[in-house]
């Protein structure tokens, strides 16, 4: 689902600098999605917040978010992938009438293990008061969703009123959050969050709904059949979730130097910034991704499809097939320099960045280590995607289990080894990921067109 | 491995395609008197069909010295999904691989012949390891198809002709998956060459039995003709042009594969028979050795008849010319009706009181059927033309004066016979074996007179003043019908073509005109 990249493609064409800029973004904010404008009202929110209560306080708030935001990813995963193959699917048969209800079943099973997992993780484990802890939940199963939703963002082709939507649920996050945290400490706090993420959901609700429409008679499989269909992605989905996510997960549980705030809900000052600010560091590459690598790969892969089905000869077909790569060796390329010369700016002046962000219990070689692996993420992703476009479900979760595992690993290994080794484990994961994902494509790619063929059913 | 002993042994195994016991039509009605005509002998069948999910009914009733009769489909395909990848085929495989790789771009026909046996030899001998979805999986089928593409130019739409190879090519294997079934007979006999005539060579060449092939319709000739109007076949030309030069590359493949399968079974068979001598030109044109080709017409007992022949002369003495024409046979469009139909016309503005009586089942192509009925309305003929449905054959003739058939297509049309044993005279068009019938096909054949006319397809015209001449005179209907009489007596014996069909059962060939 590229269509918001072909539609910034058009902004583009204008071939104006301030175009190209608002394009690029646009992409940003679209591709980072929640994600960023979240990690900005927040840290607004917490220096808001901290005028109001305690820095305690705050503290058990900003740590219960993170929680929340990377744990619910993992939970979701594995249907985002599927989600998403669905609808792809669905858009290559021409069916669109299914879309949306199958959307909402996917939404309300989602809702219904978000609400278990939240109402465990967060009504029992933690030690707060029961505003804090109920809203918790409940902001637990939100973010869920919309990250549920946000399969759908860039298929979305009005992305101005997408931005727009985002940003005023977080300028609610932030409001609500502050007046009510004033009233009622960070409870109250917690639930100004709940009430400006369930605008931004019921937004993006609206937004998939305007954009895929209703049919009520439209028929669709069951979420077990169609789960049963694409196992595989669903475990690529939890595998590569809970790839970017755990390493931070064992810094906060697993690392004795972590630091208990509330219940399960740990931090790990040494770590969790450099990650937070290195996830920021990409935006430029991840918008460069949207805008170029995907839709040239959409493009490509479609003309492919076109030669073989409006019977091209097999020279056509072959040509076709080495523009795919062509255009992969390109867009990548361009990736790594733009993304390079931010990662490269930022490493070289990790030690000035970090004064700024006054984060003085990081070390500079930690915040450079993460920096150089989100910078590999950016490529691994581009790759990823490319096994997902050629239908590879196998490699597919192979390459994101290896990633993952290595992360995993590796942290471990880091955790006892020292806090100078910190980020290692997800820079070593990246590169790992990165190089199966490579070796997978490069020998998919030979076989492109004899797998097209030889795999037509008989 | 599959047991060797469980197929039956039987004396002659009959090889059939899309027809007897399950399709009815001329074939069928003469397998279905071959059988029945030899109860001595114990038949086996080898029925080939399209697809075990066909409406599969029988149409005859199967005699008793039938002994096995074994299906094969040609088009039902066995094949899970496989999500394995594309790798090279097993050692035994690629072997064969080789073998298919050699015959195709190996020598001349007669050497392909070898090699193309020694192909199925290996593949029967392995049997197990053939599964369908092979096509999905083996390396060297996919190098195959690319290099065949290559060879043939590389510049037609390459999805059809990969579809073109997996379709040509799986129906072989299913022979051969199917070929452990196949009956163990001193004799095999097919009907046509092509998918049947190749495995039926290939059976008796494994077991050394003697192979017959006995055409009726020229099975390349149909097939390419097939071809060449097949939409389904994509033809490059017609990109761009709408017209159609020649044949496009994926047509000529096709062609050449059947030309092929046939040429097999020619050089394979020890006698070769068909129904007329029109056929035995085309038959050596597609590379069969005249000397293995003898013409085994259709046979009739003309005793069935011999009532409804005194009934016909009876009604005759009383008349001066005849005034009801006759027609018997499906209402289809290859029939030509409405050619008939515009004849008619022409004889009803000349004999007014003229009555053609067509007779015979409309429900396989009822458009058509209507089709001829506004045609009846709008050439006003009412009066002059009847469509009775089915007949009983005995209770119509007699009413008749003279047959009548219009078709652009025919082989050896029954009704002639039944209409000359009846003494009626007959007018057909110039197609299959109708002029060498109806004026005789060898020099003492033809010193008897001509039993009716022959004219040209699709003119109602000449159609016409044949009827007229035909039926204005009872002495030329007299006339006509009697050579009709003396002809089927002394070439068109049932029995005797029985005769000459068991002595190639017995090995032995009986030559021709020996009575």
């Amino acid at each position: 689902m590229a269509g918001v990249g072909f539609e910034l493609n058009r902004l583009m064409e204008q071939k104006t600098y301030t175009s190209l800029l608002r394009a690029y973004g646009l992409a940003g904010v679209i591709a980072g999605g929640p994600w960023v404008i979240a990690v900005s009202s927040l840290a607004l929110l917490g220096y808001l917040l901290e005028r109001v209560t305690s820095e305690s306080d705050v503290r058990v708030f900003l740590v219960a978010i993170s929680v929340i935001y990377g744990t619910s990813l993992v939970a979701v995963g594995p249907f985002q992938l599927i989600m998403t193959r669905y609808t792809s699917d669905q858009l290559y048969k021409k069916e669109t009438d299914p879309i949306f209800g199958c959307f909402l079943q996917f939404l309300s099973w989602g809702a219904i293990i978000l609400f278990g997992l939240g109402v465990l993780m967060f009504y029992f484990f933690v030690d707060a008061n029961l505003l804090f802890r109920g809203s918790a939940a409940m902001l637990f199963v939100l973010v869920g969703c919309i990250w549920l939703c946000s399969v759908f963002l860039s298929g979305i082709k009005n992305y101005r009123e997408l931005v727009r939507g985002f940003f005023i649920g977080f300028l609610l996050c932030v409001l609500c959050g502050w007046g009510l945290g004033y009233l009622a400490g960070v409870g109250g706090a917690m639930f100004g969050m709940v009430l400006g993420h369930l605008a931004i959901f019921l937004h993006l609700v609206r937004m998939i709904y305007l954009e895929t429409g209703l049919n009520f008679n439209a028929r669709f499989d069951s979420i077990i059949t169609i789960g049963k269909r694409y196992y595989e992605l669903a475990l690529c989905g939890l595998f590569y979730n809970l790839g970017i996510w755990i390493d931070k997960f064992l810094f906060w549980w697993a690392d004795p130097k972590s630091v208990q705030i509330s219940g399960f809900l740990f931090s790990a000052p040494v770590y969790d910034p450099v990650v937070y600010f290195s996830f920021l560091s990409i935006l430029p590459g991840i918008s460069f991704f949207l805008l170029k690598v995907e839709t040239g790969l959409v493009y490509h892969m479609a003309d492919f499809v076109d030669k073989i089905l409006n019977r091209g000869s097999l020279g056509q077909i072959q040509e076709a097939k080495r523009k795919i790569l062509d255009s992969l060796t390109l867009s990548i390329g361009q990736l790594i320099k733009v993304q390079g010369v931010v990662t490269g700016i930022l490493i070289l002046s990790a030690g000035n960045v970090l004064d700024i962000l006054k984060l003085n219990d990081v070390q500079t070689g930690v915040f450079q280590i993460s920096l150089l692996g989100a910078f590999v993420l950016v490529i691994f992703m581009a790759l990823l995607l490319v096994l997902y476009y050629m239908d590879q479900k196998k490699p597919a979760m192979i390459t994101c289990l290896v990633f993952m595992l290595t992360n995993a690993v590796v942290t471990l290994a880091s955790i006892s080894m020292g806090i100078q080794y910190y980020g290692l484990g997800f820079l070593c994961a990246t590169v790992a990921g990165l190089l199966v994902a490579l070796h997978f494509v490069d020998k998919n790619l030979d076989y492109l067109e004899i797998q097209a063929f030889m795999k037509q059913p008989i | 491995m599959h047991d060797e002993s469980s197929p039956k042994s039987v004396d002659v195994c009959l090889v059939l395609e899309a027809t007897y016991p399950y399709v009815s039509g001329g074939v069928s009605v003469w397998v279905d008197q071959l059988i029945k005509a030899m109860p001595e002998i114990q038949f086996g069948i080898i029925y080939l069909g399209g697809s075990a999910k066909e409406e599969r009914e029988m149409k005859f009733e199967v005699p008793s010295n039938v002994t096995a009769i074994e299906e094969i489909n040609l088009f039902d395909f066995d094949t899970p999904i496989v999500d394995d990848k594309v790798v090279p085929a097993s050692e035994s495989r690629r072997s064969v691989y080789q073998s298919i790789h050699d015959f195709y771009y190996g020598d001349g026909p007669y050497a392909k012949v070898g090699s193309f046996w020694r192909i199925l030899d290996k593949i029967v001998a392995n049997i197990d390891e053939w599964e369908h979805n092979l096509f999905m999986k083996d390396l060297e089928i996919w190098e195959m198809t690319e290099k065949g593409y290559e060879h043939s130019g590389g510049d037609t739409s390459f999805v059809d002709f990969f579809w073109m190879t997996r379709t040509m090519h799986m129906p072989l294997l299913n022979l051969l998956k199917g070929f452990h079934r196949i009956p163990k007979a001193a004799v095999y006999h097919t009907i046509c060459t092509g998918y049947a005539g190749a495995i039926a060579s290939y059976a008796a060449q494994k077991h050394q039995s003697t192979l017959v092939l006995s055409e009726h319709g020229i099975y390349t000739k149909e097939r390419i003709v097939e071809i060449a109007r097949a939409n389904w076949i994509f033809d490059e030309r017609k990109r761009e042009f709408d017209y159609d030069v020649g044949q496009g590359k994926l047509k000529r493949t096709w062609t050449e594969f059947f030309k092929f399968l046939s040429f097999v079974t020619y050089h394979s068979a020890d006698y070769i028979t068909t129904l007329f001598n029109g056929n035995v030109r085309i038959q050596t044109a597609f590379g069969a050795d005249q000397s293995k080709i003898s013409v085994i017409p259709n046979g009739i007992d003309p005793t069935r008849f011999a009532e409804t022949r005194e009934l016909i002369h009876e009604r005759w003495k009383t008349q001066t010319r005849g005034k009801t024409v006759g027609f018997i046979g499906r209402i289809v469009p290859i029939k030509d009706i409405k050619t008939l139909l515009r004849a008619a016309r022409i004889v009803a503005d000349e004999i007014e009181d003229v009555e053609f009586l067509l007779a015979g089942p409309y429900e396989e192509t009822p458009d058509y059927y209507n089709e001829c009925k506004e045609m009846m309305d709008l050439l006003d003929l009412h009066d002059n033309v009847k469509f009775l449905g089915m007949q009983n054959i005995k209770d119509l003739l007699p009413k008749i004066d003279c047959i009548v058939l219009t078709s652009i297509s025919e082989g050896f049309p029954l009704v002639l016979l039944e209409a000359f044993a009846s003494g009626l005279p007959a007018i057909t068009t110039d197609v299959g074996a109708c002029r060498e019938i109806i004026y005789g096909r060898t020099e003492e054949d033809r010193e008897i007179g001509p039993a009716g006319a022959v004219t040209s397809i699709m003119s109602p015209d000449e159609t016409a003043s044949a009827i007229t001449s035909v039926i204005g005179d009872v002495d030329t209907m007299w006339q006509m019908g009697e050579s009709g009489y003396k002809r089927t007596e002394k070439f068109y014996i049932f029995q005797d073509v029985m005769d000459r069909y068991r002595a190639l059962y017995e090995d032995e060939l009986i030559p021709e005109m020996v009575k």
